[in-house]
This record gives structure tokens, C-alpha cells and sequence, in this order.
């Protein structure tokens, strides 16, 4: 049996097609589907109210003079104290009568173990740099608010109905890749790079994207650039700026190292790629962008604390530059190097061939063909203006001829493949710090990916036997109640229909709510004879059941008897793959 | 070094050390191959800076491009471990946190090469990583379908249960597409569900694509070593057992990985080739630190294994590489910027240990790669041939590195 066309498409562009999606985009029509989502409301009502009552677990000791208190959004931090020391203590409420300075008090231990709302996802940026950064700040409330956006993210992968924006987001975090743990500021001010960076611009431009991504204090902390001064530059942000961000690897001509005049087009200002000499002069235009991240450099130059981007033109090496064949002039306005170097590698042809066989590999095929690629840029740089670019671009891939076949030309991510379970059996998930630590043992270390290539984005890596087995696992641990239930509720036998409870009705049911039309015949018999295999219950040793014989639904054998059974569907080969 | 870094560096480690030596004196004349050699290969990801590890501390250049955090001094703070053997009339040093690596260097065991590396001139992580698993050096040639251990593999025909692992995560592409090789992090954790389950997906995985393939692979591997770890007379899997006076605290999770390692190793399930990573040397910013601490880290966790495996000394050997090397010059953010020449290490009961290999023509402008980096003289591939021809008892490695051919070999095994 080969799946259907229409679950081919369905199934690659959301996080795991199910039968009710299934049926709702048969009857909308493909088309009408896809324009639905690359219009995403702001309501998200069910992946929003999840996130609303989400409580997540907090748990460490801590040693101190003070209890650490967490910070409340509308709660008032007195900003104008510049010593970071202080901010913890600010934000506790005034004790009665006791001015103590809290360093002077004996240090004491404080165990903490609560559950708490997702309060930080929502917090302007200035406030989170300002809470969530502070050098006295347990180490557990300083990475609190990457943990938030995990959960949310992990919530939104299986709940959103914007499924398409949401694998666009992965995408994207993806695609400019930045390890939280690079850095203990990254992780304080996560959430507002998730939310007015990466989701912000997700269906946006790539532009402003690339420009957002490049002063937000992640990536500048990431990649260094908020400590490249002139000289020499540090070239870390630069590279990858052109390697990885923009024209990609395919366009590095590095058998031209310094011969500029023989990259093609380069005398008309319109090289075809980029070689070291690019780099370095980008890493030079790019001197002076740096972080508002409070730092004191000396000489009475304090960085504002806000958290954002900061130009500090002290460090910017202002000579005429060259990149790509344009001459830059010297001594130009503040940032307008940066500015220049953003534009020619955001419109540049390269550019457009890079994101768009990116995209491609992503949503049809680790090998994409050149001709679909070849199209897609097209759109890319008919709209490279557009405040929707992405949009249009997106419309062009889920709407080729290519979406609906080729069944198998992807492995599902572990995030894709957890996201899966999750919706074909209509579980009930609260992800807690394991469900984050299963995902990266299975591969995929949601925003702690170390090089800034991010995940590789093919089969090769995917199937591995230490990943495909951790999937396995990690679904049998989720399905067969390992894990507490405050974490995930399975309900499969609620979510049973009990009108033909029969062991071969009840296997088909299942295999049809997790893996419709993609099973094979054989597959489906074997999965179904397991099935009606039941452990004796008083020697303990399999025994057989009749195929036809009716079971009861409520019987506590046969919630784990169920539980192992959709397990093992989640482990057949053909629910890996995309 | 100071008697307090001393005991650091060398405590839990001394009496094993002393045994390796022993070891070392007993087979020393014993290099021939042997047809169950491991292979370990070590990839330091991120380009480690070689003039930080393995540096000419009087070299005027070396003074003039770099502050003094970021050298290696003859005396001072920064002051590196002298290393004997060195190139004529050349105060080569080690890093001072790699004491346990000088032990081993000192014992003979350990051999360095500099100005090692990819000959191709690409400074970008991601093309010198491919290239260099690939076992090629030119960026045509990245699109080969296969890493150099998986041609390794396939070549030595091994007839073990688990001939090839990648301990800590996932397959690095120098196993690309290898039918053999399994990725794993603990030999322990490698089991599934009961006999009728594992029974059902065996079934389930005999098809014949890729996933298929991988799906068996991992399958037969539970089987293998269920059957193999260790177990109390309950049958519960104990714990790993290391050598007698070896531990592997303080060693990081390198360490963890390399603990993994000799475990499966000692399980005798006829492995050959062993990979595993140690990433963070991507040091573009406040270098110093970092560096130091991995250096610390990869140091003790290299020599734990090392003694941990004192009984494969004479039938193991590991390869130390990297990316590239780092810019001589460093830039304002108290850091390094991807370069070319680096530094290899090989250690094993049968190197010819105790010296640094490689042309070394010091770094005065005119020697260096495009007037920045430090030159490559000694093609990668040229150290990986000769520990597989000569430890491996591979006599042909053209299939290996279709676009290599040895000159000059280093004798460096």
C-alpha cells in the first residue's frame, strides 16, 4: 500500500497528519488548506490556552544570603541601579523593618521544588535582561525562561493549528542556529528572541529577518560579533554570515582566494560568490555592532542594559571596504557598512538558490530536484521586497506538484516525530526538562545545537541506530506510563471507539488514527497478531486470543496491553518517515 | 609546572601509568600488525588552535602576533611544558594544562605532528570537516557518498559482531552511510522492550531501504550486547568495572565517552574503528579560558582511557585531529580566527612516540599559508595511511583516499 497523495502533503507540511486533519483539508481542498495557514490568526486557541495553564517544574538548591525570589511580570525592578548584583534583592519585596544589606546576612540553603506558570514568554526584553541576567541569580531561574520556550515550543508543535508557521519557526531556529548554552544571557533572553525575532518574521521577510537576527543579542553573543572590534575583526559572525545565513557554502569560490577580479561579476559589483577577502572586509563593516548588554568597557563607556542591539562606533574600523565587488566609502554614516553588506547577500541570486533548496529539503526531499529549486527562487527574488516573501515562497513549495509524492524522501525529526505521536493519539502532553533532554538524546537538542550549521537536515544524519532507537524508547516510556501523569495522559482507552471492540477492530482502529493509508498489508497482520497476544495471567507466558472475540475497553490490562501496542506502531519504519 | 598542578593533573592516574610503562618495555618491539587493531579516531571539532597546544614559544613572530594569554612563554603565567625531541634548535612546548599529555609523550607512546592538516585552503568549518571525512581534499570531491572509516571498514572485512561504533551521538560523516557502523552513546542503554517485541520489529525492519537497513542494524546490536554486557548473579547489568586504580572523574564528557568506549572494547565484540567527537574549539573570543580548560579536559580524559586500555596498547591506536589550525595573528576579542596547519597527535603501544613530526619552517610571513596561517606540511591523509597500512594492515589505501598517494612517509608507526 502506498500512502495517499493527500496525506503525503499533509503529513509534511504539518507536525504529523491525523485523520480528523485529514478530513477537514479534504473537504476545504489543498489549496483553501494552505492559504488558511499561511494566514495564521492571532488566536492559536488551543496551543494558546495549553500554554496559558501550563505549569512548569522549577527544582535546585541554592545557597545564599537571601531567598531567591522569582521575578513577576508588572512586578518593578528599580532599573536605574547599574550593579547587576543588586537586581536580585531590588526585586524582593521590602522585609519590614529589616536594612540589612543581604550580603551581610549569614548565607543560607534554600531548596526549591514548585511548579509555576510559563510567566517569562511574554516578558518585554529589557525585563527579561534585566531579571533573568543577573550574576547572583541561581543558575536554575537563569536558564528558567530557554526552558519556557522549549515548553511552549514542544506544546505548539503538537497543539497549534498554524502547523505550517510552526515548522517554518523550527526552520528558522534552525537555519540561524544558536546554542543557548553558549551563553547564560542567551538563555535569560530567550523568549523575546523566540517571539520578536524568529515567529515575528517567520512568514515575513528575509531582509528584515536577517537584519532582526543580527542584532539580537543571541547572536551577537553566538556568533561574537558584540566583541568584534577594529583590528582585526573577529571574523566568527561574518563567515557564517555568508556560509550559512545567506549564500550558503555552494557559493564560497575559495580557489579564488585573493583574486576578487576573477570572481565572475565581481568588476560590476555583482559576484557571483564570496571568498575570504569578503569575509574579512564584512567582518570589518560589521566592527562596532554589538550588544546593549551593560558591559563596562572602560574609559567611562558603559553599555546601555537593555538587552538589544547596540552600536558603539569606537570599535568600527570606518576605511573603505570592498565586498562582493562593491566599494564601500570611507567614513560612512553609522551602520551603513553593516546595512550594505545585509543587502547584498540578502537580494543577492545566491542567496535566493541557498534558502530556497533549504526550504525544499525541508519540506519535500533530502535531494530536492534542481528544477523545483530553480522555481522557488524565482519567487524568492520576485518578492525578495515583500513584506510577505515567505508567505509567497511557502505558497509555491506546498502547492508544487512535488509535495504529494515521493513518500519516504525524509525521516521526521525527533521533534517532528514526538509532535506526531502526540497528535495521532490525542494525547495529552505537559512537557516538563525531560521531554527537552529525550528530544536531544534522540539528536535534536532544541536550541543547544553547538556548531552554527545547526541540525543537519537529512536522512543520513536522522537514521542513525542510537536515534532510532531512543525514538522507540521515548515513545514506549511515554506510552506505557513511565512517566508521571502531571507530564502526559495517553487516554487510549477513551479515545477507543466502543461500538466494535473486537482485538483486530481495536488494532485497526489505531493503526488507521496513527499511520493512515501508510501501512502495508503485512505490516498491518503483524502488528494485529501481536496485538491479540496477551500475557496469561497466571503463568505469565503469551497466549492467544480468538481474532473476533470481544474484549472489555475498561480492563486495566489493556491500558498498558495498548499503551505497547501504539508504540510499536510509532517504531515500524513507516512512521520515521516523512 | 608547580608541585600542586602536578598532583592534579597526575593523581588517580600515577599507578597506572606506571604499569602502562611496564607494558610499553615488554612489547615495545612488537609493531607488526594485527588483524583485530582498533582504530580510534578523536575529532576535535571547531578548528583547535594549534599554536595555542604545540608552539614555538621563542619564535619572535609568534611573540609579535599573538598577547602572552594567548602563547605559550618559556617562562611566566603562560609558560608551556618543554617538549623533548623537538625540531632543531626549536623551543617547541605544550600547553601547561596538557601535563598528562606529556606523560604519555615522555613515555614514548605519543607521538605530535605539526603543521598537519587539509591541504585544500577552505577556512570554513563545515567543507574542511567534510573533506576530511571523506578522506578527500578538494571541494569536488565532498559529494563522495561515503566517510574514510566507512571505506576503512569495508576494506578490513572484519568478521566481529560490531565492527565499527560512533560513541556519544550520532554517526559523524567520516562513518557516512556505512552498513556496519553503530552510533551509540552506552553499551547499556542499548536494549528494547521484551522478546516478542524485539521479535515483531525484527520482522517489521526486513525490507530493504535505508531505514530498514539501519532499523536491523540496531536490532542485531541489542542482541549482541545484551548478551555480552556484564551481570551479577541476579542477571542485572553492573556497572562498568575500569582498570584497577583508574577512574575517570574530572575527565569531562569526553571522558564519559571514552569510558564508553573501553567498555565496549572490553566486551570483545571484535571492534575496529571507533570514533569520537570533542566539540567547543571554535575559540573566536576570550580564547584563553576555554582553551585551557579543554585542553585540561581532553588531556586527562585522553590519558585515563590510554591507561584504562593498558591491555590493547600494543593493538590500539588513536588519531587526534581537527578542522584546521587557527590565524596566527589573533584579533581584538581576545581570540583566533579559522586558519590552516595544525596539530596531530597518534598514540599507541606501537608509535614511535616521544617526538614531533612534520617540516616546521617557523612562522616568519614568508612561510606562512597566504602570509596569515600557519602552512599545512603534512597532508592528514599522509598520518591516517600510515597508521593503516602499518597498524591496520591495510598494504593498499588507495580505496581509502582515492586522490593520495604517499611520498614521504613519516614513520611516525
Amino acid at each position: 500500500m502506498k500512502p495517499s497523495p493527500e496525506f503525503v502533503a499533509l503529513n509534511r507540511a504539518t507536525f504529523g497528519a491525523t485523520p480528523d486533519e485529514l478530513s477537514r483539508m479534504q473537504k476545504m481542498g489543498w489549496p483553501a488548506w494552505v492559504d488558511e495557514q499561511l494566514q495564521p490568526a492571532k488566536e492559536d486557541a488551543e496551543a494558546d490556552q495549553r500554554i496559558s495553564r501550563h505549569q512548569l517544574r522549577i527544582k535546585y538548591e541554592h545557597e545564599a544570603s537571601i531567598a531567591p525570589q522569582m521575578m513577576k511580570p508588572g512586578m518593578k525592578v528599580d532599573m536605574t541601579g547599574r550593579d547587576k548584583s543588586m537586581m536580585m534583592a531590588a526585586a524582593v519585596p521590602a522585609a519590614g523593618g529589616d536594612d540589612a544589606k543581604p550580603e551581610q546576612k549569614p548565607k543560607k540553603k534554600f531548596q526549591v521544588d514548585e511548579k509555576r506558570g510559563l510567566t517569562l514568554l511574554a516578558m518585554p526584553l529589557e525585563q527579561l535582561f534585566l531579571v533573568q541576567n543577573q550574576d547572583e541569580y541561581p543558575y536554575a531561574e537563569r536558564e528558567r525562561a530557554a526552558h519556557e520556550v522549549e515548553a511552549a515550543t514542544i506544546i505548539r508543535a503538537c497543539y497549534s493549528k498554524w502547523q505550517v508557521r510552526e515548522l517554518l519557526v523550527d526552520f528558522w531556529h534552525n537555519h540561524f542556529n544558536i546554542d543557548i548554552g553558549s551563553d547564560d544571557v542567551i538563555s535569560a533572553v530567550w523568549p523575546a528572541h523566540d517571539r520578536d525575532v524568529i515567529r515575528k518574521h517567520a512568514l515575513g521577510n528575509f531582509r528584515e529577518m536577517l537584519q532582526a537576527v543580527g542584532q539580537s543579542l543571541p547572536m551577537l553573543y553566538y556568533l561574537n560579533n558584540r566583541s568584534s572590534k577594529a583590528s582585526p575583526a573577529n571574523e566568527n559572525y561574518a563567515r557564517e554570515f555568508f556560509e550559512l545565513h545567506t549564500l550558503g557554502a555552494e557559493h564560497y569560490l575559495n580557489h579564488l582566494y585573493g583574486k576578487w577580479r576573477e570572481v565572475p561579476g565581481a568588476l560590476h559589483g555583482k559576484a557571483a560568490g564570496y571568498i575570504d577577502q569578503d569575509v574579512y572586509e564584512a567582518a570589518r563593516a560589521f566592527t562596532g555592532w554589538t550588544a546593549a548588554d551593560g558591559e563596562d568597557q572602560g574609559d567611562g563607556d558603559l553599555f546601555p542594559a537593555t538587552g538589544g542591539f547596540y552600536y558603539f562606533d569606537k570599535w568600527h574600523d570606518p576605511y573603505q571596504k570592498r565586498v562582493m565587488g562593491v566599494e564601500f566609502e570611507a567614513n560612512q554614516p553609522a551602520l551603513a557598512d553593516g546595512m550594505a553588506v545585509l543587502d547584498i547577500a540578502a537580494y543577492h541570486p545566491g542567496t535566493a538558490l541557498h534558502l530556497s533548496r533549504k526550504l525544499c529539503c525541508r519540506f519535500i526531499a533530502d535531494e530536492p530536484s534542481e528544477s523545483l529549486v530553480k522555481r522557488i527562487a524565482a519567487v524568492w527574488t520576485a518578492h525578495a521586497k515583500s513584506p510577505d516573501q515567505i508567505v509567497h515562497v511557502m505558497r509555491e513549495i506546498l502547492l508544487s506538484p512535488e509535495i504529494h509524492t515521493g513518500f519516504g524522501q525524509k525521516t521526521k525529526r525527533p521533534l517532528e516525530f514526538l509532535a506526531s505521536f502526540i497528535r495521532a493519539t490525542s494525547a495529552d502532553l505537559h512537557p516538563d526538562e525531560d521531554i527537552g533532554y529525550e528530544l536531544g538524546s534522540c539528536g535534536q537538542q532544541l536550541f543547544q545545537w553547538g556548531p552554527p550549521t545547526g541540525h543537519p537536515d537529512t536522512s543520513a544524519y536522522w537514521q542513525s541506530p542510537n536515534s532510532l532507537l531512543k525514538r522507540w524508547k521515548f515513545v514506549r516510556s511515554l506510552a506505557t506510563d513511565d512517566y508521571d501523569g502531571e507530564v502526559i495522559r495517553m487516554n487510549l482507552i477513551r479515545h477507543t471507539p466502543e461500538e466494535k471492540c473486537t482485538w483486530q477492530a481495536v488494532a485497526d482502529h489505531w493503526m488507521d488514527q496513527m499511520a493512515p493509508t501508510l501501512l502495508a498489508e503485512s505490516t498491518r497482520d503483524e502488528l494485529a497478531k501481536w496485538f491479540r497476544q496477551s500475557k496469561d495471567k497466571q503463568d505469565g507466558k503469551p497466549h492467544w486470543h480468538e481474532a473476533d472475540a470481544d474484549i472489555t475497553l475498561n480492563e486495566y490490562d489493556l491500558a498498558g496491553h495498548l499503551g505497547e501496542f501504539v508504540a510499536l506502531i510509532a517504531a515500524t519504519p513507516e512512521f520515521q518517515l516523512r | 609546572m608547580t608541585r600542586r598542578n602536578f598532583i592534579h593533573v597526575c593523581s588517580g592516574t600515577l599507578a597506572a601509568l606506571a604499569s602502562s610503562r611496564i607494558t610499553n618495555l615488554a612489547f615495545a618491539a612488537d609493531s607488526a600488525a594485527r588483524p583485530d587493531h582498533l582504530l580510534v579516531v578523536l575529532f576535535l571539532r571547531g578548528g583547535c588552535d594549534g599554536l595555542n597546544l604545540v608552539a614555538p614559544a621563542n619564535d619572535q613572530s609568534y611573540i609579535a602576533a599573538r598577547p602572552e594569554h594567548l602563547r605559550l612563554t618559556d617562562t611566566g603565567k603562560y609558560k608551556g611544558l618543554t617538549l623533548k625531541n623537538s625540531y632543531a634548535g626549536v623551543d617547541m612546548r605544550l600547553h601547561a594544562k596538557a601535563g598528562a599529555l606529556l606523560e604519555l609523550y615522555d613515555s614514548g607512546d605519543l607521538a605530535i605532528v605539526h603543521g598537519c592538516g587539509l591541504i585544500n585552503g577552505t577556512r570554513s568549518h563545515f567543507e574542511a570537516q567534510d573533506m576530511m571525512e571523506r578522506g578527500v581534499a578538494d571541494q569536488k570531491r565532498m559529494n563522495m557518498s561515503t566517510g574514510w572509516l566507512t571505506r576503512t571498514i569495508e576494506a578490513l572485512q572484519p568478521g566481529g559482531l560490531l565492527p565499527a561504533v560512533a560513541i556519544g551521538g550520532e554517526t559523524p560523516d567520516s562513518l557516512l552511510h556505512s552498513k556496519m557502523a553503530v552510533s551509540m552513546s552506552r553499551a547499556r542503554q542499548f536494549g528494547y522492550g521484551s522478546d516478542d517485541q524485539m521479535a515483531l520489529l525484527k520482522r517489521l525492519y526486513s525490507g530493504s531501504g535505508s531505514i530498514h537497513r539501519v532499523g536491523k542494524l540496531t536490532l542485531d546490536t541489542i542482541t549482541t550486547l545484551q548478551s555480552r554486557l556484564p551481570r551479577d548473579k541476579q542477571g542485572k547489568v553492573i556497572d562498568y568495572q575500569a582498570d584497577a586504580n583508574i577512574s575517570y572523574e574530572d575527565t569531562g564528557r569526553l571522558g564519559e565517552n571514552l569510558q564508553a568506549l573501553a567498555q565496549l572494547a572490553k566486551m570483545d565484540t571484535g571492534l575496529r574503528v571507533a570514533t569520537v567527537d570533542y566539540d567547543g574549539w571554535d575559540t573566536h573570543e576570550y580564547q584563553q579560558n576555554k582553551f585551557s580548560r579543554l585542553t585540561e579536559e581532553m588531556s586527562r580524559a585522553i590519558m585515563t582511557f590510554y591507561n584504562d586500555m593498558s591491555r590493547f596498547h600494543q593493538n590500539m591506536t588513536i588519531v587526534v585531529h581537527s578542522e584546521f589550525g587557527r590565524r596566527l595573528k589573533s584579533n581584538q576579542s581576545g581570540g583566533t580566527d579559522h586558519g590552516h596547519g595544525g596539530v596531530n597527535m597518534v598514540l599507541g603501544g606501537g608509535v614511535k612516540g616521544g617526538r614531533i613530526y612534520g617540516d616546521w619552517k617557523g612562522l616568519a610571513n614568508e612561510h606562512l599559508d597566504h602570509g596569515a596561517d600557519l602552512a599545512v606540511t603534512t597532508d592528514y591523509r599522509s598520518v591516517l595511511s600510515e597508521v593503516l597500512s602499518k597498524r591496520m594492515g591495510l598494504s593498499e589505501t588507495k580505496a581509502i583516499f582515492p586522490d593520495f598517494e604517499m611520498k614521504n612517509p613519516l614513520g611516525i608507526v
